[in-house]
C-alpha cells in the first residue's frame, strides 16, 4: 500500500521570494520595515546576539550609502531573510530540515556586516561613497554592521562560528521585519519536472563552494551545517543554494553569504532558462587538497552532469586560490571529454603583467575562460570621516607585517579585500584584456 | 608644417655594406636613406623624412647587445629623431634581435616611438613583443613590399595620434600582455553568452587564453648517484626559526639559505614554513615533510647518494610571477652548480 502522501501535493520545489525594499536603515523602538526604512531596535537586537556565551561586547552600527563611511573587518555578509516556515539557515542554528520550497521574506537592499574583532589576514573592508562604490555592491546597501569580541578564552573557530551564528540571528530577525511588511516584489523560481526538451541546450553548473586548501573547522557550517571537508559531487536544486543551506567558509575569498543568497550565475541561469537555455540543475563540489581527491571530483561531477542532469554544457566557478584552479581545470576537462562544452569564471593572478602567469595551472582546451578580474589589482580609497570597525588595516594577504594603516586614512586596498568586488561566483563586472 | 623626423636602422646587409664578412662593423650612422629606407621614404611621402640610417654588424650586436644598443642610442640621438624604425628583420634571428633590443633602448632613453617587424617564427619576436611594436611580416626579404606597406600604416597612425594599446588591431604582435578593465555585463552573464556561443558553433572570444609555457628537459645525471652532491630546494617557504632573512609569505623574487651542516634532521626550533598559499600547521609539526633532511642523511649514511650539499635553498611559490619564477631558479642554480651540486631533489607545495 502507498502511504497517504503519494502522489505529492506539490510536483516540484517552488520558491516564492518575497522582496520588501529598503532604502535605508535607523535606529528605533521597535524593528520594523515601513516605506523602504528600515528601523532597527538596536537594544533588542544586541540582546539577541548577546545571549551567547562565546561573544561579549555586542555593537551595532549603520552605514548607509552615501554616508562618508568606512566599514572594516568585514567577515562576511548576510542579506536579511526570513522564512516563516523554517527552518533559517537549517544546520547552523535551526535544525536541519528543507529549504528551497515556499515562502522566504527578504528585505531587499539591506546587509548585514558581521565584523571579526582578532587578526586574520582576509578582512573585508567597503566604503559607502567613493570611488568604492562602482564596484561594491554594498555601497548600496543599508548596512546593520555587527561587532563582537571573543569571550575570554575562545578560541578562533568557536569564535568564527559564533558570529556565523549572530550573521543568521540578525538575518532571521531583520528578515522578519520584511515578512511583515508589504512586498514590492515577488519572484517564484522553479524547475518544472515536465520535459524542457524543447531543443534549448541543457546548461548545468558546477558550483565549487570551498576549496580544502585551508581545510576548513570541524564545525565550520557551510553546506546544510556540514564542513565539506570531504565532501563528493552532489546534485543540489539551486533553490536550496539561494534559500539558506549554504554559508559562506569561514576562509571568505571571493562569495560572502550574501552573494550565495544572491547567487549571480544561480540567478542568471533562472533568467535566462526556457528563454535560450535549459537550467539543468547545480552540482556542488569542492576543491579537494589530494589529487586524487580532485580527479574523484572532477570524473564524478562530469559523470552527474551528462548522465543525471542530461547536460549539453556545463559552467564552472571556483573559490579560493591556486589548487581551486587545478580543481577547476581538471573537471572541465572531464566535461568536455565526455562531449558536453564547457566555460569557466576564474581569476587572473596578476603576477608580471604577462598572459603566460594568469593561472597556476590551465588545460591547454580551456579555450572558453571569462576572468572576474586580476586579483593583485588595487583601488585608492580617499580619507573617510567615520569608520565604523577596528582602528587600522593589515597586514592582509600580500602585504608584510607592517603594513597596519589607519583605517580612517587614504587606502591603497587590492580589490580582494574591498567586500563583494571579487566576486567569484561571477557578480562583478571587472575584467581583463589581453593586448 | 615640419616634416616628421624618422631615424632607420639596418644591418650591414640592408645597409648596403656587404654580407656575412662585415657582420662585425662597428655602429655607423649616415645622413640618408638607403636601401628599404628610400622605399619607405616614398611610400611615406612629404609629411616624413627619413633624416638618417643607423647601420651596425649583426654579430657585433650579438656579441654585447647593451653596448650596441647603447652606441647607436648616442649616435640616433644626435638627429633628433620624432620616430624609430628598425628593420623590417623577418626571419633573420641576429637582425631581429637587434631591432628589438634598439627599439627598447631608443623608447627608454629618447622616449619615442621606436617600431620594427618581424616574421612569427623570428625568436625575438617572444623576445621583444611585450614591450615593442613588431609589425608582423612575411619570412623573407622577398615580403620587403608589404612589409613596408604595413610599417608606413602604422608610422601614419602614430603620426595621427592614434591609439596604440591594441596591437593586433595595428597589424603588430600582440605585446602578450594583459590590464584590468571592466566590461558591460557581469561575469556570470558573460559566462553563459560564451557558453552558448560555444555550443552553437557561434564565434566567441575567451578572456583569458591559454598560455604557451616553456618545456624544461631533466638534465641527465653525469656520474653514479652514489658519487653525487645532491641538494634539496623547496617552494614551500622554509626559513630558519622567526625568518630572519624577511622572506614574504608569498608573491616574491627572495631565497633563504638554510644551513645544515652537523643536523640530522629538521627541528622546530631551527626552522618553519612560512607560506600563505596552504595550510603550514602540518608541516610546522615536521619540517622534514617538507623538505625531507633525515630521509635524504639516511640515504648519504647507506651510500644511495654521494653526499648531500649543506645548504638548502627555499622560497615561497604562492602567487609568483614568471619572471620572479626564472630569477630566482637561475639563482639557486647558479650557487648550486658554483658550489659543485650535481643534482637536486625539489619538494614543490
Amino acid at each position: 500500500m502507498r502511504s497517504g502522501r503519494w502522489p505529492p501535493t506539490a510536483s516540484h520545489m517552488r520558491l516564492e521570494i518575497r522582496a520588501a525594499a529598503v532604502n535605508r536603515a535607523v535606529f528605533g523602538i521597535s524593528t520594523n520595515l515601513n516605506d523602504r526604512t528600515l528601523t532597527v531596535a538596536r537594544d533588542e537586537l544586541a540582546r539577541l546576539l548577546g545571549a551567547d556565551s562565546r561573544l561579549t561586547e555586542i555593537q551595532i552600527e549603520l552605514a548607509n550609502p552615501g554616508e562618508d563611511c568606512r566599514i572594516t573587518g568585514i567577515f562576511d555578509v548576510f542579506e536579511p531573510r526570513y522564512k516563516a516556515t523554517g527552518p533559517n539557515f537549517p544546520g547552523v542554528i535551526d535544525r536541519i530540515g528543507p529549504v528551497g520550497d515556499g515562502v522566504t521574506a527578504v528585505a531587499r537592499g539591506a546587509a548585514i556586516m558581521v565584523m571579526n574583532a582578532l587578526p586574520d589576514r582576509h578582512k573585508l573592508t567597503v566604503d559607502m561613497t567613493g570611488p568604492a562604490a562602482e564596484f561594491s555592491p554594498y555601497s548600496h546597501t543599508a548596512n546593520i554592521c555587527v561587532r563582537a569580541q571573543p569571550a575570554a578564552g575562545v578560541e578562533r573557530p568557536a569564535y568564527y562560528r559564533a558570529l556565523k551564528e549572530i550573521g543568521v540571528k540578525a538575518s532571521g530577525y531583520l528578515g522578519e521585519a520584511a515578512n511583515r511588511a508589504q512586498a514590492d516584489s515577488v519572484e517564484v523560481l522553479e524547475l518544472p519536472h515536465q520535459s524542457d526538451d524543447t531543443g534549448r541546450p541543457r546548461v548545468a553548473y558546477i558550483y565549487m563552494l570551498a576549496s580544502q586548501q585551508m581545510p576548513t573547522e570541524a564545525d565550520e557550517p557551510i553546506l546544510y551545517g556540514d564542513n565539506v571537508r570531504t565532501l563528493l559531487p552532489t546534485v543540489i536544486h539551486p533553490n536550496e543554494i539561494l534559500d539558506g543551506a549554504i554559508v559562506a567558509p569561514y576562509w571568505n575569498f571571493g562569495g560572502d553569504t550574501y552573494a550565495i543568497q544572491n547567487h549571480p550565475m544561480i540567478c542568471e541561469l533562472y533568467r535566462r532558462h526556457r528563454n535560450d537555455l535549459a537550467f539543468a540543475g547545480v552540482i556542488a563540489i569542492i576543491a579537494a587538497e589530494t589529487e586524487a581527491g580532485r580527479t574523484r571530483t572532477a570524473i564524478m561531477a562530469a559523470n552527474l552532469a551528462r548522465e543525471t542532469l542530461r547536460a549539453d554544457a556545463v559552467v564552472l566557478t571556483k573559490y579560493g586560490g591556486g589548487i581551486p584552479e587545478s580543481a577547476a581545470m581538471e573537471t572541465y576537462d572531464a566535461c568536455e571529454a565526455l562531449g558536453m562544452k564547457g566555460a569557466m569564471v576564474l581569476w587572473t593572478h596578476g603576477g608580471d603583467g604577462r598572459i603566460e602567469g594568469s593561472l597556476t595551472f590551465m588545460s591547454p582546451r580551456a579555450d572558453a575562460v571569462v576572468t572576474c578580474g586580476i586579483n593583485e589589482q588595487a583601488i585608492d580609497l580617499p580619507p573617510v570621516s567615520r569608520v565604523i570597525g577596528s582602528s587600522t588595516i593589515g597586514p592582509l594577504i600580500m602585504e608584510s607585517e607592517d603594513d597596519v594603516r589607519p583605517a580612517n586614512g587614504p587606502l591603497h586596498l587590492r580589490f580582494l579585500f574591498l567586500a563583494g568586488a571579487a566576486d567569484q561566483l561571477g557578480g562583478g563586472r571587472r575584467s581583463i584584456e589581453e593586448y | 608644417m615640419e616634416p616628421i623626423r624618422i631615424v632607420h636602422y639596418l644591418n650591414q646587409f640592408f645597409g648596403q655594406l656587404g654580407g656575412e664578412e662585415l657582420a662585425g662593423i662597428k655602429p655607423q650612422i649616415k645622413s640618408e636613406a638607403i636601401g628599404p629606407g628610400r622605399v619607405l621614404q616614398a611610400r611615406l611621402g612629404a609629411s616624413f623624412e627619413v633624416v638618417a640610417t643607423a647601420i651596425c654588424g649583426d654579430n657585433t650586436f650579438a656579441d654585447n647587445p647593451e653596448a650596441a644598443a647603447e652606441d647607436l642610442t648616442a649616435l640616433i640621438s644626435e638627429f633628433r629623431p620624432q620616430i624609430l624604425i628598425a628593420g623590417p628583420a623577418f626571419n633573420s634571428g641576429r637582425y631581429g634581435q637587434a631591432c628589438g633590443q634598439l627599439c627598447a633602448s631608443i623608447q627608454e632613453k629618447l622616449a619615442i616611438p621606436a617600431i620594427t617587424g618581424m616574421y612569427q617564427e623570428n625568436p625575438a619576436v617572444d623576445q621583444f613583443r611585450n614591450r615593442v611594436l613588431i609589425v608582423r611580416t612575411g619570412p623573407t626579404a622577398r615580403t620587403m613590399g608589404e612589409a613596408i606597406d604595413q610599417i608606413v600604416s602604422l608610422v601614419k597612425r602614430i603620426a595621427a595620434g592614434d591609439p596604440l594599446d591594441r596591437p593586433a588591431e595595428l597589424g603588430c604582435f600582440p605585446h602578450g600582455m594583459k590590464r584590468p578593465v571592466v566590461r558591460e555585463q557581469i561575469a556570470a552573464r558573460r559566462a553563459i553568452d560564451m557558453l552558448l556561443s560555444k555550443l552553437t558553433g557561434q564565434p566567441f572570444t575567451t578572456e583569458m587564453s591559454v598560455p604557451v609555457f616553456d618545456r624544461v628537459e631533466p638534465t641527465r645525471l653525469k656520474l653514479p648517484l652514489s658519487e653525487a652532491t645532491v641538494a634539496l630546494v623547496t617552494d614551500g617557504g622554509l626559513v630558519a626559526k622567526g625568518n630572519p632573512e624577511r622572506m614574504p609569505n608569498g608573491y616574491t623574487d627572495r631565497i633563504t639559505a638554510i644551513p645544515i651542516h652537523g643536523l640530522d634532521r629538521f627541528t622546530t626550533d631551527i626552522v618553519e614554513a612560512h607560506h600563505g598559499g596552504y595550510d603550514t600547521q602540518f608541516v610546522n609539526q615536521d619540517l622534514n615533510r617538507l623538505t625531507p633532511l633525515d630521509a635524504a642523511r639516511e640515504l648519504e649514511r647507506n651510500g644511495v647518494i654521494g653526499k648531500l650539499h649543506e645548504t638548502v635553498y627555499a622560497t615561497a611559490g604562492l602567487g609568483m610571477s614568471i619572471s620572479n619564477a626564472k630569477k630566482v631558479g637561475r639563482e639557486i642554480g647558479r650557487r648550486l652548480l658554483d658550489q659543485g651540486v650535481q643534482a637536486v631533489i625539489l619538494t614543490s607545495t
